[in-house]
């Protein structure tokens, strides 16, 4: 171990393995600072660039850019209510009413320390328990995705500002939507229109900046008063957490680590469920669940922490079993190929200079983080700090650009636009459109595995059964239903004690 | 305004002239891909070569989306100057004019071929699980029971490789569908699914690993890559041949000349060290065909796919 992880410095350490890992970092944050532009696009932007670098620069410059957004994202969740990448969407929920309580510093201060926390127990993760998470991870079929979904969608379900009967609406609206694109079994095409551009099912980027990115633009275009919505100044007195803040933040924390880094090593779920799963878990296991949505800092804490470890166990499957685990891990291991790099069961014993330079570097590349998120917090914010008539049109740009930049598809403007509309209408009635978005990611994945299940099964669907993780995913949906069902009822009896 | 003016310009001038003088501006190659497959790559690593070679900067643009036909359907429509060339392959050029209701174009008429660059063998795997370790056995099993394969998505080539087996073989597999080939792994990695078929590359390290079996390979040789895989065709089914291509072609219509010049230049890029090496390491044939050859490829391709599609019932 300790060999290995003195070769991992050796790599890390050198001036390229520093300057890159600096460079990685530094972007990450910028493009997690700004809303719109994605971790996508800029690696797309990138990658031809890094041809010319050695496979460990490449990967730890554009890991750097990975998980360094994953850092600057909640910054403008906090100050606009606008997430900077997907996976701190659920960031808005608390940290925005933070901010309008003039909490803002203590919110980017917190974020900035759960950030680093989780990294740091998902990069533990990474390096002590890669093989065995590996192992567990490899025992997932279709049956044990589908039960799986199942759970997140019933968690999903109670994860609401509101009702959960608008919450169930909102998800339900999210999986009808998932109906569109071509029937996975059969080649169909459901509800496509003959536009080419939605034979592979509606674009995720596309709606969700239009649900969440543009309403905020829309609300804010009516408005006389011009300054930004940011409340007072983001000094280091202003950021310094209470003792209170600390203690009601180190569990959630350490729970988010602890979701964050099991999501995160499941090829197929990843930053955005391990967010949305920690909030859940929070709220649900928090004595008090009606201070969610108002400012909670465990709000903001868990699912920090849960997107932070996420990042890093994401390199687990993508590094020890060559299966990337979401869209970003594809294209690292696009990078890893066209260097020569095979990711699969034997890369850490081939290649440990490269595992284990990364696993090196991205500690280094977390304490960089650290230093530009916290004592130069002041700098990103500046970077939002620009007045609304100048600040949205600069969004509506950011947002388009980010948009087209991923399928360059001009019909993806166009639904940006209709969903931005669209989520400004359920914002007028109320009706959350993260349950939406979860829907319409995990409807179409759920109808596949179920059919995929259904297939392997020769339609029985009672196989499941011999499948034990299946069944311990559908026990943890009870649980969790009768959990829920019993906190509410107890919740009643408690508001009819206090009148 | 002024590129309307210059391709007004362009299209007006007789042909000849415009071989002359080509090529005076930036050429594209449209890849139907999102920037980092191996296809995107192929274009990546070849168009710094190219450009070196004509002179004018040589850019690759990514138009990604319904396997790649929506690139192919620009392209055939773009002008036929010498300055819009698609990264063609074997699913926007052989498969997806059989399995797509509306397409916007012919994957023969309306395009000029280059050449076809290389292609990158399918195998069919077996999950560790599996009770059979060779093509023989498997034949043999799946003419007894009814047997399931996977692959990364319906209409694909693995899926209609399995399909050209099926039609080959007399077998009655059913396919499973999977959102890409590394859904299609997971389940194959967990035995959950026994067979599928995917690209030799990304799989080199699981097979020596022994964590998947290969059964047969889908190319007329054995890949040198892993050469210890044996094809189809040497047990026995000459006609399961299978490539997943891609090559190079122009709207229809492109001035010979300006054909017969893009060919010399990727041609020169092809013999570059680094490009056979980047090929080697990813399992992929260097193929390197003239226009002609390709032509006729081509129109191979698209006769065979189309016979196994048409005898496929998940098709029809």
């Amino acid at each position: 171990m300790l060999e290995n992880l003195t070769l991992g410095f050796s790599v890390a350490l050198s001036l390229g393995g520093l300057l890159y890992c600096l460079l990685g970092v530094v972007l990450g944050t910028v493009v997690g600072v700004l809303p719109g532009l994605g971790v996508m696009a800029t690696l797309a932007i990138l990658m031809p660039i890094t041809f010319h670098l050695d496979a460990v620069h490449a990967l730890i410059m554009l890991s750097g850019i990975y998980y360094g957004a994953a850092y600057g994202g909640s910054t403008a969740s906090i100050l606009l209510n606008l997430p900077g990448t997907a996976n701190t969407a659920i960031t808005c929920l608390d940290g925005y009413p933070m901010a309008q309580q003039g909490r803002a510093g203590v919110a980017l201060m917190m974020t900035a320390v759960a950030s680093f926390i989780g990294s740091i127990l998902g990069l533990l993760i990474l390096a002590f328990c890669a093989p065995i998470l590996a192992r567990v991870a490899l025992n997932f079929g279709s049956p044990e995705y589908f039960t799986l979904m199942v759970l997140g969608l019933l968690a999903a379900g109670m994860l609401s500002k509101g009702s959960q009967l608008r919450s169930v609406a909102a998800i339900f609206i999210g999986l009808f939507l998932g109906i569109v694109g071509t029937d996975i079994s059969t080649g169909v095409q459901r509800f496509t229109f003959d536009l080419p551009e939605l034979y592979t099912g509606l674009p995720l980027v596309a709606i969700s900046l239009g649900l969440f990115g543009l309403p905020e633009v829309i609300a804010n275009a009516g408005r006389k008063d011009n300054a930004p919505q940011m409340v007072g100044k983001i000094t280091m007195r202003s950021m310094m957490p209470t003792r209170e803040d600390l203690r009601r933040s180190t569990m959630p924390m350490l729970r988010g680590s602890a979701i964050g880094s099991f999501f995160g090593a499941l090829p197929g779920t990843g930053s955005l469920i391990a967010s949305f799963a920690s909030y859940v878990v929070e709220k649900k296991s928090h004595r008090d669940p009606s201070i969610f949505g108002h400012g909670a800092i465990e709000g903001i804490t868990g699912p920090e922490a849960a997107n932070n470890a996420a990042t890093q166990t994401a390199f687990i499957p993508t590094l020890t079993l060559g299966v990337p685990g979401d869209a970003i891990m594809a294209m690292m291991l696009g990078v890893m190929l066209i260097h020569g790099v095979a990711p699969g069961p034997r890369l850490i014993t081939e290649q440990p200079d490269l595992f284990w330079g990364l696993v090196a570097s991205f500690l280094i590349g977390n304490v960089l983080l650290v230093i530009l998120n916290i004592p130069l917090v002041g700098l990103w914010v500046r970077l939002l700090r620009i007045p609304y008539h100048m600040l949205f049109p600069a969004i509506l740009v950011f947002i388009c650009l980010g948009v087209y930049s991923v399928n360059y598809a001009v019909v993806d403007l166009v639904l940006v636009m209709a969903f931005g509309l669209v989520g400004y209408g359920m914002s007028l009635i109320r009706l959350e459109p993260a349950p939406l978005i979860l829907g319409l990611v995990l409807g179409p994945m759920m109808e596949e595995n179920l059919r995929r299940t259904l297939m392997i099964f020769r339609g029985d669907l009672w196989a499941i059964w011999d499948r034990p993780l299946s069944v311990a995913f559908l026990a943890c949906s009870l649980a969790l239903v009768v959990w829920s069902l019993v906190g509410k009822s107890k919740a009643k009896r408690e508001l009819a004690a206090d009148l | 305004m002024r590129t309307s003016l210059i391709a007004l310009v362009a299209a007006l001038s007789a042909a000849p002239a415009l071989a002359d003088t080509w090529p005076s501006q930036t050429i594209r190659i449209v890849v139907g891909f999102t920037p980092g497959g191996s296809s995107d790559l192929v274009a990546r690593l070849l168009a710094p070569l190219v450009s070196e070679d004509l002179g004018t900067e040589v850019i690759v643009e990514n138009m990604p989306g319904a396997a790649s036909t929506i690139a192919a359907a620009t392209v055939a429509e773009a002008n036929a100057d010498g300055y819009t060339f698609f990264l063609s392959n074997v699913s926007a050029n052989g498969i997806a004019p059989f399995t797509y209701p509306t397409l916007g174009y012919d994957p023969v008429a309306d395009f000029n071929d280059v050449t076809i660059l290389g292609y990158i063998p399918a195998v069919l795997l077996a999950s560790k699980d599996a009770p059979v370790s060779t093509l023989e056995e498997f034949l043999a099993q799946a003419k007894a029971e009814p047997v399931l394969f996977g692959s990364g998505g319906h209409g694909t080539m693995n899926h209609v490789s399995g399909e050209l087996l099926n039609m080959s073989a007399g077998l009655k597999m059913e396919h499973v569908a999977y959102k890409g080939s590394a859904e299609a792994m997971n389940d194959l990695l967990a035995s959950v699914i026994d067979y599928q078929f995917d690209a030799l590359t990304q799989n080199i390290g699981q097979i020596n690993a022994g964590a998947i079996k290969a059964l047969a390979i889908t190319t007329p040789e054995r890949s040198p890559a892993a050469p210890e895989i044996p094809t189809f065709a040497e047990l026995g089914l000459p006609e399961v041949v299978a490539f997943n291509w891609v090559g190079l072609s122009a709207p229809a219509g492109t001035p010979d000349e300006i054909i017969a010049k893009f060919y010399e230049a990727t041609h020169k890029a092809m013999q570059d060290a680094k490009i056979k090496a980047q090929f080697t390491k990813w399992g992929m044939f260097h193929v390197d065909s003239t226009p002609a050859e390709a032509e006729a490829f081509v129109a191979d391709e698209v006769a065979k796919w189309g016979k196994v599609v048409h005898s496929a019932p998940v098709f029809n």
